[in-house]
């Protein structure tokens, strides 16, 4: 009884425009990422997709 | 308590990847840079062309590719489609109560994330089939055809990530909206700057052909309108008379004065824009109709080439010039393409009036779906006003009479919204306004919202007392 009080009170205002929902702050139990690796990630496939046409020149 | 759909999503969980929270405070500098940095990252995605796949060539789906942030032929062939496309979806499913999620249960919200990743990857996936087996990069040898499916997937999963990115508080807004906004400023610029010859004889961008015209004293009649949906003058003057209505109609507001229950003196409003569904109306439309486009293509190129079967036909005839490029000339799709200037509209009359016609009904149409799955409904938004302890002055503090009041300006506001955004779209098109006008429409509001969220973000690190008041 007592924890629903708290979220009545605590509730948000309203939305003032829609937007596609999103929720991130939310745990979810993923492979995490650190950013940095995110990063390396995109380098990476950047230098992949720059060095295979000319390692392995299409047909 | 999640619903059976979503409880599917739980194993999966485990195994997608995702991008570590922040554990302190991000200052706004490090946001900053995190945010620039996805920026350039997704800038040189942009530039990186497929494996075997030139650049260039008249692109008939160019138009529809700016509110998805895609590049033709390179990394960014999908763009952001997959990841708006999955959240529209899943979004409608939920609000038509098709699937059962709580959004004010965290679990749950946990679960639709997942479950919003997973669809974007299998949108990914798909769509990248469709254009590999749908013959837009023509005929693949099977080698190239893995190759370029795999650096599609890895460039949607990296685009995911790069949004989830800016979204978990490493960075400022959406990676989504700025991925839009960095398309539309680019295609702007190239609009107006790029001085590559073009069909008619001079520079394809506005002000390069311009100082050709003069130095060549040409007659200013060839600049004013150009043949082949050329930058002219007069798509400069819509690009700009379009700015401004969207800028107008960004301020356009009905208020409802509120005020605190509790806290006497506390007195706000609560403002219901005319762009209250804001654009997802024109997003919906667009990807709805960039879909009819793939898969009419797909299934064109497969059963119908000859343009024979009469049940195809009506979803969609092509013809290929020249270059191998599918060009639509009838059915369906034909229809959901806009004609891109006024000579186009002048040729083709009722191509351009049954585009008009479809893009404001279903703009006007959606916008009161939206309402519902939104949670912008009188209903919900009375519930929630009265939830935070407000009340219209006036007005008894319960619900029934708030939602009475908001029911008699929320759904005639969200309908003329709808239909002002999808007019501004199409006559955007016939005018042939740099960067499409829901580009426009999108970064105008996109801009507006990060010169919000940056201001919060500085009050509240010059002062963090604010900061709860900010939220």
């Amino acid at each position: 009884m007592s924890r629903r009080r708290r979220t009545r009170d605590q509730a948000p205002m309203p939305a003032v425009s829609a937007g596609l929902l999103r929720f991130f702050e939310e745990e979810t139990p993923g492979i995490r990422l650190r950013p940095e690796v995110v990063v390396a990630l995109s380098i990476g496939l950047i230098v992949f997709s720059i060095l295979l046409p000319m390692l392995y020149p299409p047909v | 308590m999640a619903g059976r759909f979503l409880k599917a999503f739980e194993p999966i969980a485990r195994f997608l990847p995702e991008v570590r929270p922040p554990e302190r405070k991000v200052g706004l500098n490090e946001k900053l840079i995190w945010t620039a940095l996805a920026l350039v990252i997704y800038l040189i995605m942009g530039e990186i062309p497929l494996y075997g796949i030139g650049r260039g060539g008249v692109d008939p789906f160019m138009y529809l590719r700016v509110i998805f942030a895609s590049r033709r032929g390179t990394l960014l062939e999908l763009g952001i489609g997959p990841i708006v496309t999955a959240g529209l979806i899943l979004q409608l499913l939920a609000g038509a109560r098709m699937i059962e999620c709580d959004f004010s249960n965290p679990e749950d919200r946990g679960l639709f994330t997942t479950a919003n990743k997973t669809f974007s990857l299998i949108f990914v996936g798909v769509q990248a089939l469709a254009y590999i087996v749908g013959g837009a990069y023509g005929a693949l040898d099977l080698r190239s055809s893995v190759i370029i499916f795999s650096e599609l997937f890895v460039a949607g999963m990296i685009l995911i990530l790069l949004d989830e990115l800016i979204q978990k508080g490493w960075g400022i807004g959406s990676g989504i909206s700025l991925f839009i906004v960095a398309g539309v400023a680019q295609n702007l610029f190239w609009e107006i700057f790029a001085p590559l010859p073009a069909g008619d004889g001079k520079l394809y961008g506005f002000i390069p052909a311009l100082a050709q015209t003069l130095m060549n004293g040409d007659s200013i009649i060839s600049i004013i309108l150009r043949a082949g949906n050329l930058p002219s003058l007069i798509g400069l003057i819509a690009t700009v008379a379009v700015f401004m209505i969207v800028i107008y109609c960004q301020g356009v507001r009905v208020e409802i004065p509120i005020s605190a229950a509790r806290y006497r003196g506390f007195r706000g409003r609560y403002p219901i824009r005319l762009l209250y569904v804001s654009n997802l109306p024109v997003i919906f439309a667009s990807s709805f109709f960039a879909n009819i486009y793939i898969w009419s293509q797909v299934i064109w190129s497969r059963f119908n080439r000859d343009n024979s079967n009469f049940l195809l036909n009506l979803l969609g005839q092509f013809t290929v010039d020249s270059r191998g490029q599918m060009i639509p000339s009838g059915g369906l799709v034909y229809y959901v393409i806009s004609p891109r200037s006024l000579s186009d509209v002048a040729a083709h009359p009722l191509r351009a009036a049954v585009y008009a016609a479809l893009m404001l009904s279903f703009c006007a149409v959606f916008s009161i779906t939206w309402l519902q799955v939104g949670g912008l409904d009188p209903g919900t938004v009375a519930k929630q006003l009265v939830d935070a302890g407000m009340q219209i002055p006036g007005y008894r503090r319960s619900r029934r009479p708030i939602q009475s009041l908001l029911q008699r300006y929320i759904p005639p506001v969200a309908v003329l919204g709808g239909i002002i955004v999808g007019l501004i779209a199409a006559m955007s098109d016939f005018f042939g306004v740099y960067g499409t006008g829901t580009g426009i429409l999108l970064s105008v509001s996109i801009l507006y919202q990060y010169y919000e969220a940056l201001m919060r973000e500085q009050i509240s690190e010059m002062y963090p007392a604010l900061r709860s008041l900010l939220r």
